[in-house]
């Protein structure tokens, strides 16, 4: 071996090792019948690997804040998520009174200070970003929406101003992991147990419940959307990669290193399902992000569903397109508009 | 020892002592003014003393300018060039050319300024790792060079082939501050020298026409886009992006030593100095959800600067392009502006 074929550097070495490990998951048959045994093996898989179901406890909800603005109401819940954990969350709904139940969209966040800043909030003070305060945008359109913290984020956060770095996030994760769990896993689990809110409110149509996440909340959005079947429509932001890993999963994590974005998406076919690309995206690019959609639509054609799952290229870094997710919801949800 | 004051209502911290400072103190030439007279005079008035604030410039010097690497693409041709600003500093920058000629042999010119990141190559569609990629800049040197325009994008000192060497980081704007400091210059003011060298540079390309030569940056190259075009006024028409905020609402996070031109926020802020721009054309983008520099602050500076080009009767030359994004460009309605004012 020459000198300089070496390589002294543990990053590479673990990328290069990445990329050749084998997507043993990945589906290579060619037919519906084939791929329809795939489908159960691996959501078997996915279910063993994330220890799901978990014994589920009472929820035992409570509003802690109340909040009626203009045209929507702001509600602040807790809930149990299991023995001794409890979890926070912002619900906001149409003000306007209808018959109607409201459809539900459960709001999985991105990087950041947890679920503050999809109602527009940080610290208490004003805050536009990325998330483009989707929970109220969708409230005024005719949705119930359900935006909780994940572990480590906000009001469920032990680190600066509820605002968790990568660092911390890893800690957190070493943590669980010793505890033969992840982070990854209990927030799948979590996620299922905002579902089971949801359904357990009386405004909301437990029929018609949408899921969206946003970059690592895209990646809890679809592992929970992926094997709840409650969940009827679905929008992932900054996730689909035709390669390369899931955003927010730990290298530790062997399972997610034999999977891919694809096979996630291809459990939640035949369900609606919007992939947001943003072209400016540095996380993952969008050359590969475009590769991938026809792959996602070759599961649905399984499913004679192709038109069930859109990708959608915008304009933009990383950051959630309002108009198209609004318009995948309401089409798919069949929203009573009360904005008008 | 005798309390006289509640401990509670002391300040400790420079962030604090700032915030109070601009809110106890009325800068001495903010622009109040309704008619083409006062615009006039206010102009006089605060043009001379913005020009004390920048200090020293460098000594002039032959560009010495040389083409070290040139590429076709199918739809732009790409060149690295290299030129002298001062004795002791070069330029490495990037010029995006459309592929086919101009039937006069000249097109308009753009000096593209980058934001914080890795210095040109985003604006060139150059990600860190040496492979085409987009950022928030959104590769817009050759998004201009696709559209008919010679486009320039230089590193900024302390940015992209001009950062420094590991030891100095994680602030080199801060360092490359205190450097230029020591020697009595300013670091934003060296910047703005850069830019116009490029200008130059520009000027003594066959292929670009002098008179129509326009400035486009987001971010801190919102600043540059902003500073150079104030002061260099071979620029006909310019764009900030991603950069506009209220007096004193600027965070320590939002600016670095390479933006803070030492006591401007005596005379006025944003506003005026974008006023400098005035009457050229200008466009003002502002993303709805920009976190860095948010729409509710840089609203209210986009509205001192409207009183600015009101009073001057400039009102058709200044826009606003207040889009659905984040902290970043948004590449239409630039590439529109730039026609609009720059395409014969």
């Amino acid at each position: 071996m020459k000198s300089k074929d070496r390589n002294f550097f543990h990053n590479i070495f673990e990328e290069k090792r990445l990329s050749r490990t084998e997507k043993s998951f990945a589906f290579t048959g060619k037919n519906e019948k084939g791929f329809l045994k795939w489908r159960e093996s691996f959501r078997y898989a996915l279910m063993k690997e994330l220890k799901l179901p978990r014994k589920k406890i009472p929820l035992c909800p409570e509003t802690v804040e109340r909040t009626v603005f203009g045209d929507y109401i702001r509600e602040k819940v807790i809930y149990n998520l299991e023995e001794g954990l409890s979890a926070a969350a912002w619900i906001c709904r149409p003000k306007k009174k209808t018959n109607a139940k409201f459809p539900a969209v459960l709001c999985c966040h991105g990087h950041g200070p947890g679920k503050d800043p999809l109602v527009g909030l940080y610290r208490g003070k004003e805050c536009l970003e990325y998330h483009k305060m989707v929970s109220v945008r969708l409230a005024r359109k005719g949705f119930l929406t359900l935006t909780p913290d994940r572990r480590g984020y906000g009001d469920c956060s032990q680190f600066v101003n509820g605002y968790p770095g990568i660092d911390d996030l890893k800690k957190l994760d070493d943590f669980y992991r010793r505890k033969g769990s992840s982070l990854l896993s209990l927030d799948i689990a979590d996620g299922i147990r905002a579902i089971d809110l949801l359904n357990e409110l009386d405004m909301a149509d437990s029929e018609k419940t949408g899921c969206l996440g946003v970059e690592r909340g895209a990646t809890v959005a679809a592992c929970l959307s992926a094997l709840e079947e409650r969940v009827k429509a679905v929008s992932l932001t900054s996730f689909i990669s035709s390669d390369g890993g899931i955003p927010g999963v730990s290298r530790q994590n062997e399972f997610f290193t034999r999977i891919g974005t694809l096979e996630l998406c291809s459990l939640i076919a035949p369900r609606p399902l919007l992939l947001q690309i943003p072209v400016a995206d540095t996380v993952i690019p969008h050359e590969r992000a475009r590769k991938a959609i026809p792959l996602v639509k070759n599961t649905y054609a399984f499913f004679h569903a192709e038109e069930m799952c859109e990708g959608f290229e915008f304009d933009g870094v990383l950051e959630l397109d309002y108009q198209s997710l609004e318009g995948w919801l309401v089409k798919h949800l069949n929203v009573q508009d009360v904005s008008r | 020892m005798k309390k006289n004051k509640k401990l509670s209502s002391r300040i400790f911290t420079v962030s604090e002592w700032r915030n109070r400072m601009i809110d106890h103190h009325k800068p001495k030439l903010s622009f109040s003014g309704t008619t083409c007279e006062d615009y006039r005079n206010w102009r006089r008035g605060f043009e001379k003393e913005f020009r004390k604030l920048l200090g020293l410039l460098p000594d002039p010097v032959p560009l010495r300018a040389e083409i070290i690497e040139r590429k076709i693409f199918p739809t732009y041709v790409r060149e690295k060039v290299v030129f002298d600003a001062e004795q002791f500093m070069s330029v490495p920058a990037w010029v995006c050319s459309p592929r086919r000629t101009a039937k006069t042999g000249k097109y308009p010119a753009v000096v593209c300024c980058h934001g914080h990141g890795h210095g040109k190559d985003a604006l060139a569609g150059i990600m860190p790792n040496g492979r085409a990629g987009v950022d928030y800049q959104k590769k817009l040197a050759v998004e201009l060079a696709e559209n008919g325009y010679v486009a320039i994008a230089p590193d900024w000192r302390c940015f992209g082939e001009r950062n420094e060497p590991p030891e100095n980081q994680p602030h080199p704007c801060n360092l490359g501050h205190l450097a230029a400091e020591s020697l009595g210059y300013n670091l934003l003011t060296l910047d703005i020298w850069d830019g116009m060298k490029t200008v130059d540079y520009l000027e003594s390309r066959d292929n670009v026409d002098q008179s129509r030569i326009g400035c486009v940056g987001c971010s801190f190259g919102g600043t540059m886009s902003m500073f150079l075009s104030a002061v260099d006024l071979r620029i006909s028409v310019s764009c900030i992006s991603g950069y506009l905020m209220a007096p004193g609402t600027c965070s320590f996070s939002g600016t670095c030593g390479s933006q803070a031109l030492p006591g401007l926020l005596t005379l006025g802020d944003r506003a005026e100095v974008a006023g400098l721009i005035c009457p050229r054309p200008l466009l003002i983008q502002i993303g709805e959800y920009d976190s860095v520099f948010p729409a509710r602050h840089a609203l209210k500076e986009y509205k001192r600067l409207q009183r600015i080009y009101r009073a001057a009767g400039q009102t058709d030359r200044l826009a606003l392009d207040r889009f659905d994004g984040c902290h970043e460009i948004h590449v239409a309605p630039i590439i529109e502006w730039f026609n609009r004012w720059l395409i014969v």
